[in-house]
């Protein structure tokens, strides 16, 4: 595992429209931060840029992910509708093999790898033979996990993980990030619009608004004491869902 | 109006997705119904829309058994059930402009003249807070909460006694959620329309709705008044899994785990606050 990660000020563009003005950020082993803000926000443009997945009609300025001793470390992600992730002619083991190949890992090592990281992940070794539409949602995002942890990972990227998910599958899915960051020492970039989420499992929260982070802070104090219209838009959105007065 | 659900099963093949479903709607009742995926909720929503016939089973309206076999009946029961759906882009049509997505039913449903229509469509824009000139674009240059309000105004433009949503309001933020349960609340208050609101979101089922049901496995296991205790197991277990609204206090959840790694936190930090 590296230490403490940090991305370089990312600006990105569409033609000369600036769509993500110097985001930077740091991500620390076994912490989870959350960026959160409102749909169009720039969240998830933040984690396409990190996950080196941009559309090409964007260009991008800054924004390497880098340890301190200059390496880049090895970032997977998580995404909301995890079968989009996987190729449907593909079996997971094949995927698995694809994912290992690219960082160098091949044959005996990598069957050996396949096996410790599903069963890390809570899956079934049968599932190397499945296809993804044999799998449900919840076993895909676990598949996408078990890809992260077999490359041995040392950042993961979930972006709302949890969205569209009901109360269960929520917890189920926020368990499994909260596993990888106790047991296995990843640093998890949490992105959500739901400051429930933040309060279940950050331990540090950023509030991005127009492409900008405009508070950085805890989850008491963003809750205690928000600083930025933006964050208290979202907290007063989220007392709302909690009130007990009817509407 | 009122609507009675008798006894409804419904299988797709030989799988079962509602399993004997009875239930009567309030005429102005606000509903809830939870439940995780696959637990037969949208197919349920369907059913009370009129777009699929159940296996089994009786939909009454007023008491008066549903026909929808000839226009006639259809037609007077569209005018009183409207629904709008989670997929808001996937439920226009991408070449119609906004003011004709929202005037299909009026086309359809009423007598209106054009010029009434016309100005119909004006006055929900402005119900929805949408600009008026918005009434000439198109789908894809509204976001998804925009959008998600025209297919709301469309639902309401035959000022139906009953709207139903399904997932209506999951695909947006949580400030959008708020902002249109709230309307959809006034709007419900003011025209005495019933809602039967069909979510996984407990907090806004609470919220919204003044009865709460519960569904697994194509059954209602749970029928409550809002702010009552659920009183089955799994019902109970939904409630458990809901997200906390504050983060848990004296915990070590945010004590950095090293002073270096915190300091440098701290210095990203000011970076981006010093902008």
């Amino acid at each position: 595992m590296s230490g403490p990660a940090t991305l370089s000020p990312l600006s990105v563009y569409h033609g000369s429209l600036r769509l993500l003005d110097r985001i930077s950020l740091c991500l620390t082993p076994g912490r989870t931060v959350a960026l959160v803000g409102q749909s169009g926000a720039g969240k998830s443009l933040t984690a396409a840029a990190l996950a080196g997945a941009l559309p090409p009609t964007l260009t991008r300025e800054g924004g390497v992910l880098s340890t301190r001793d200059g390496r880049m470390p090895q970032v997977a992600s998580l995404l909301q509708n995890p079968r989009s992730a996987f190729n449907p002619l593909m079996t997971m083991e094949a995927h698995a093999l694809e994912t290992l190949a690219t960082v160098g890992v091949r044959g005996h090592a990598a069957r050996q790898r396949i096996a410790a990281a599903l069963e890390d992940a809570g899956l079934a070794p049968e599932v190397r033979n499945t296809y993804a539409f044999e799998l449900s949602g919840g076993m895909l995002q676990r598949m996408m996990l078990a890809l992260g942890l077999m490359q041995q990972a040392s950042f993961l990227i979930a972006d709302e993980p949890t969205s569209d998910l009901d109360p269960r599958s929520c917890q189920r899915s926020l368990s499994l990030i909260e596993t990888v960051v106790r047991e296995h020492g990843m640093g998890v970039l949490l992105i959500t619009h739901d400051l429930g989420v933040v309060n279940a499992c950050a331990d540090e929260v950023h509030v991005i608004s127009e492409g900008r982070l405009v508070e950085s802070t805890t989850p008491e104090t963003l809750c205690r004491a928000p600083s930025s219209d933006a964050a208290r838009r979202l907290l007063a959105a989220h007392h709302a869902l909690y009130d007990e007065e009817p509407l | 109006m009122s609507l009675t659900l008798s006894a409804i099963s419904h299988r797709y093949g030989t799988r079962c997705v509602l399993d004997n479903v009875s239930l009567t709607l309030a005429p102005g009742e606000r509903v809830a119904l939870v439940g995780g995926s696959g637990e037969g909720k949208s197919t349920l929503s369907r059913i009370m829309l009129g777009l699929e016939t159940p296996t089994e089973g009786r939909i009454f309206h007023d008491g008066a058994p549903v026909s929808l076999r000839h226009r006639a009946g259809r037609q007077a029961f569209r005018q009183q059930v409207q629904g709008v759906f989670q997929d808001a882009p996937g439920a226009v049509n991408p070449r119609h402009t906004v003011a004709r997505i929202i005037d299909e039913p009026l086309r359809h449903l009423s007598r209106l003249s054009h010029a009434a229509r016309w100005a119909r469509v004006t006055s929900l824009l402005d119900a929805v807070h949408l600009p008026a000139e918005y009434a000439r674009r198109r789908p894809h240059q509204l976001s998804g909460g925009q959008l998600q309000r025209v297919c709301l105004a469309r639902a309401l433009a035959i000022n139906p006694s009953l709207l139903i949503c399904d997932e209506a309001t999951s695909g947006l933020d949580t400030v959008l959620q708020v902002e249109l349960t709230r309307w959809l609340a006034t709007q419900c208050r003011d025209s005495g329309m019933g809602l039967f609101f069909i979510t996984h979101d407990l907090r806004l089922a609470r919220r919204l709705c003044s009865r709460v049901l519960v569904m697994q496995g194509g059954r209602l296991i749970d029928d409550v008044q809002a702010g009552e205790a659920f009183t089955h197991p799994e019902a109970r277990a939904l409630e458990a899994a809901v997200l906390p609204a504050l983060p848990p206090a004296g915990t070590m959840k945010n004590a950095a785990p090293g002073g270096g790694v915190q300091g440098e936190s701290t210095v990203v930090t000011d970076e981006c606050l010093q902008r």
